[in-house]
């Protein structure tokens, strides 16, 4: 990132390419699986780097700040206030799907889950998204998030809870 | 150690996060719980359905590189790039509402019409927010 801060484009490529996939996830998963906004969210992200590489001091990791501007972008995104499609009717789906039993069953739980996910509030959501699925710890989790630890470690469990629910039919 | 805890506990454990000492008195705590390690059972399942939705991520270096080197040469431009940026994000959010509109429309549709086998199954049902029937897309456009 020093490399990049100088205008190095080659570098700040390597940098992009070293944290594309995660930036991409991670937006993806907070917005509900909307591809095409969470690859603008991770682009804007790494822009306003960019944008802002004069004013680059090396402190702390570079992933952790990516990941918080992402959170804020996706936060700021519209998509974030759209209600997702009712998960009572969900099941209706496997009906109108093509393909072997099996993929439409894995097909309509993920999209399940994906619904479920979506339907978190967003502080349990982006802990359950980033300790879950992008492995990090609560440490970096709190880092990220700037909150205490205890309060990572409980939204965690919030997050489980309420799946845990919504997911109920699936899990019996 | 009391009952009440125990999820968090086990769930701090699970992500690695619990101390060898709490580890243990988890552990114990379970062996003589019943209740408890059917609860911590259900948190482990949910979060094992949770994998069910795999998300691959995706390359976005080469739109970023075009940018970054259009944004180089914008004082040669008489309009500041970043007007235009600005336009493009408007109606990128313009053409999001809109593909919005359209989903809702085609659920609000098929929710009235009769099931008919001539019309594909996947471009008349409401719950596929991403289907990609671009003939039943045009027609309702």
């Amino acid at each position: 990132m020093i490399r990049a801060a100088q205008g190095d484009t080659q570098a700040f490529g390597r940098l992009v390419e070293k944290h594309q996939r995660r930036l991409t996830r991670f937006a993806e998963r907070m917005l509900g699986g909307d591809r095409e906004s969470a690859a603008d969210a991770a682009q804007e992200a790494f822009l306003r780097l960019w944008r802002s590489r004069e004013h680059y001091r090396p402190q702390g990791q570079i992933e952790r700040l990516l990941l918080r501007i992402v959170r804020n972008i996706c936060l700021d995104s519209a998509r974030m206030r759209t209600p997702p499609e009712s998960l009572n009717s969900l099941p209706e789906t496997a009906d109108s799907m093509e393909g072997p039993a099996s993929d439409v069953q894995s097909r309509v739980f993920a999209e399940t889950v994906r619904q479920a996910i979506f339907c978190l509030p967003e502080p349990q959501r982006v802990v359950f998204v980033l300790t879950h699925y992008e492995g990090l710890t609560y440490r970096e989790v709190a880092a990220i998030l700037q909150c205490p630890l205890g309060t990572v470690a409980s939204r965690k469990l919030a997050a489980v809870e309420i799946l845990r629910r919504r997911l109920h039919d699936w899990n019996e | 150690m009391i009952c009440k805890t125990t999820r968090g506990q086990w769930m701090a454990q699970r992500d690695g996060e619990l101390s060898p000492e709490a580890t243990a008195q988890l552990r114990a705590h379970l062996e003589g719980c019943p209740e408890c390690v059917k609860a911590c059972a259900a948190l482990e399942a949910t979060l094992q359905a949770a994998d069910a939705w795999a998300v691959d991520g995706s390359d976005v270096w080469a739109s970023i590189n075009q940018v970054i080197a259009l944004e180089s040469t914008e004082s040669v431009f008489s309009e500041p790039l970043s007007a235009v940026m600005a336009e493009l994000a408007v109606l990128r959010k313009e053409m999001r509402v809109l593909r919005t509109e359209v989903q809702m429309l085609r659920a609000e549709l098929a929710a009235r019409e009769p099931r008919s086998s001539t019309r594909s199954a996947d471009a008349r049902h409401p719950l596929l927010p991403y289907a990609t029937n671009s003939e039943s897309r045009l027609r309702l456009v």
